[in-house]
């Protein structure tokens, strides 16, 4: 822990004695903007972002990266609080309180209560990442390809129950398209082309950029040039920096959505979202408002903000240990990492130990740039609210254009960037959710070999995928998900417990 | 228990969930027969009997089973959908039609023929920034033509702009030479600092 310590500090001297804490600046507050405008999420931000610091180092690019991610998290709580359209979908839960707040006329303190909820949720969530990516990192060192495969199953799984929590089914299929997607082209072990249909494109298989700038980006603006279009007609008149008193007297609550948020984060292909539904509900499960909830609650949409904003470093825990993503926009800086030469995974901490706490370092700066924003800048960044869709939306569709063509200069990429914005659209309209197949995506090359192999290792045999000590813990939360995913079963348990709780307290037991 | 039975339930179900419901049959129907096109093209794979290749690592074996997962998913989408009386509503045309015919499914449309023909027939053909412009400025007049955005939550400065036309040329003909002027030097701006920012600052290929 000293080591890290100093790496830590020499992450943070770096940042301050270089012009990396210009693109800290530029970099958060494009962010902010990017999460604020509805129809423009995190993941298409940081894909964007990607193509463009192609050419810098390493460090520059994955700390603009970090600033966006942050920043843009944060930004969706300004149009959620505003418009009631939540400008990511990580600010779906603010949206809840933040809303009702400012129509009460209490615009000022919903916009620094929101603020406040990030900035130390994002420093909870940091503190997190911290001291558990290298005990994770560790621990992955055990992992054969048995558990490797089970993890990849692991993450559709909870991933699909999780996202689509109406319908667990809708989830699953689209992970399993995800993963189907990923097979198409050369065959990493033999070379076999499989799905290509002859087209040498195809061979080379769906790079994840334009296909996440199709998902996110493409179907996002047939999204809200479909929908009605929006009017912004609220001011901020007063100061937005809320009284210390006041956040400090939801110390509990933001303890706990922090912790709630970092941990929903390091589940595989969850995201910022679930982090901000689960602190909401956690919170309101607690609470001693429970009836404010949902009318304005302070409390209620601090754990809102606070749980999203912790489980953007949450969801970089698994990027660096385990090379797998915890949300979408995570899927992308784990693709930026591998284009910038730096190879996450579990022997992060032996090849490149400093980097877990320079991505600290970065996550600090960013708070801090978005605790300066938010509470200095809120008035004039209202204003980019009034751009209208329809001069907004063909200029994002630009530039989903050039990203995706940028990443291999193949016009291929637009293809698929517009196949998969169309593909994308209509799965959402039909209520089947984006992350599931982007983590498919991601998922699907390290379940194709580790599965294989591990067939190989053990001749065919099924027994050993479910006897070492990690698999079979796995299987065991697998199985439990997806049981708890079909209603019968849920129904049958109620039923049990009911009878049984019933029985025991008729029994006066 | 008579009323328990899906036909029961049927004619009182929203217009919404019956739409759901054809949605739910539909996607099943499609994903088991990706599924079952998956396993077929998987079975099919060398076995690479003559290279001595493991049974257990030939390309197929995970596609198939990937194929055979997302058969049976569908085919329980299906069985699900039709149990709520989802293939009642499923060869309705009119539903889709009605759908399209909103607005909301006019602008679907428009924005879905513009930028397809922008990335897919211009992009390439032409010099990137007239293929942007040309874009970026159809795009905004086509949306803004029959309501022109004026005076309410703009700034100022707009104001008197679109104050300034309606009064040289006239109502709503003035807010439209206006959109039109306003449309062309923002395509123009825009396209010129995609190239510039992306080529010139960090070095780039565009198509």
């Amino acid at each position: 822990m000293p080591e890290g310590f100093q790496f830590l500090l020499q992450g943070i001297v770096s940042i301050l004695t270089s012009p990396a804490i210009i693109h800290v600046l530029w970099a958060t507050l494009l962010g902010i903007c990017v999460g604020m405008l509805p129809g423009l999420t995190a993941t298409l931000g940081l894909t964007l972002l990607t193509t463009l610091t192609l050419g810098m180092s390493s460090n520059d690019a994955i700390l603009i990266l970090i600033c966006m991610y942050v920043g843009a998290i944060y930004g969706g709580s300004r149009s959620a609080i505003l418009l009631n359209i939540p400008g990511t979908p990580a600010s779906a839960a603010t949206s809840l309180d933040g809303f009702p707040l400012a129509r009460s006329g209490n615009v000022a303190q919903a916009m620094g209560i929101a603020t406040a909820g990030s900035v130390l949720g994002t420093l909870i969530g940091m503190v997190c990442l911290a001291l558990f990516a290298p005990m994770l990192a560790e621990f992955a060192l055990d992992f054969g390809s048995f558990e490797f495969f089970w993890l990849a199953v692991f993450g559709i799984v909870i991933s699909g129950r999780l996202t689509a929590a109406d319908d667990p089914v809708k989830g699953w299929i689209a992970g399993f398209i995800g993963l189907s997607v990923a097979m198409v082209g050369e065959d990493p072990i033999h070379a076999y082309d499989r799905f290509s249909f002859g087209n040498p494109d195809l061979r080379g298989g769906f790079d994840l950029l334009p296909v996440l700038v199709g998902v996110f980006g493409f179907a996002e603006i047939l999204t809200v040039m479909k929908s009605p279009v929006y009017k912004v007609t609220k001011n901020v008149a007063d100061s937005v920096i809320p009284k210390v008193r006041e956040v400090l007297g939801y110390w509990k609550t933001i303890i706990r959505s922090g912790i709630t948020g970092t941990f929903t984060g390091i589940i595989p292909g969850v995201g910022e979202d679930m982090g901000a539904w689960a602190s909401y509900a956690m919170a309101k499960g607690f609470s001693k408002e429970r009836e404010k909830y949902g009318k304005g609650s302070v409390e209620g949409l601090m754990a809102a903000e606070t749980g999203n904003s912790a489980s953007v470093p949450g969801s970089i825990i698994p990027v660096l240990t385990l090379a797998i993503p915890g949300s979408a926009p995570a899927a992308v800086l784990l693709a930026a990492l591998f284009i910038h030469g730096v190879n996450p995974g579990p022997l992060i901490m032996t090849n490149n130990p400093g980097l877990v706490f320079e991505i600290v370092a970065m996550i600090l700066f960013a708070s801090l740039a978005i605790l300066v924003y938010g509470l200095l800048l809120t008035k004039p960044l209202v204003h980019i609210l009034r751009v209208p869709s329809q001069k907004l939306m063909p200029i994002i569709f630009v530039l989903c254009t050039v990203g995706a063509f940028a990443v291999a200069s193949r016009v291929f990429d637009i293809w698929v960037m517009l196949g998969f914005g169309v593909l994308g659209f209509i799965l959402r309209e039909m209520k089947y959710p984006m992350a599931p197949l982007v983590l498919g995506v991601v998922l699907g090359p390290i379940l194709d070999q580790n599965l294989r192999r591990s067939l190989n290792l053990t001749d065919g045999e099924l027994i050993p995928f479910f006897t070492r000590p990690i698999s079979l813990t796995l299987v065991i939360i697998i199985v439990l998900t997806l049981a708890l995913g079909f209603k019968p079963v849920t129904n049958a348990l109620r039923k049990g417990l009911n009878r049984v709780f019933s029985g025991s307290l008729g029994n006066g037991t | 228990m008579a009323s328990d039975s899906p036909s029961e339930h049927r004619d009182d179900q929203p217009a919404e969930l019956h739409s759901m419901l054809r949605l739910d049959l539909l996607s099943g129907v499609a994903f088991s027969a990706l599924g079952l096109f998956m396993a077929i093209k998987s079975w099919y794979m060398p076995r690479l009997e003559h290279r001595d290749v493991s049974p257990f690592t030939v390309p197929g074996i995970v596609t198939g089973v990937l194929g055979g997962v997302l058969l049976v998913l569908g085919i329980f989408m299906i069985v699900r959908a039709a149990a709520k009386g989802g293939w009642r509503f499923a060869g309705s045309g009119a539903a889709i039609r009605e759908a399209l015919l909103t607005r909301g499914g006019a602008k679907l449309l428009l924005t879905l023929g513009l930028t397809l023909g922008y990335a897919a027939g211009l992009v390439g053909r032409i010099r990137f920034e007239w293929a942007t412009i040309l874009f970026l400025f159809v795009f905004i007049l086509l949306f803004e033509w029959n309501k022109p955005a004026a005076g309410g939550d703009q700034l100022r400065v707009f104001q008197r702009i679109d104050g300034f036309f309606m009064r040289v040329f006239g109502g709503t003909a003035g807010l439209r030479i206006r959109t039109m002027v306003a449309a062309a030097i923002l395509a123009t701006v825009v396209a010129f600092t995609v190239v510039y920012v992306f080529q010139e600052v960090f070095r780039i290929r565009l198509p």
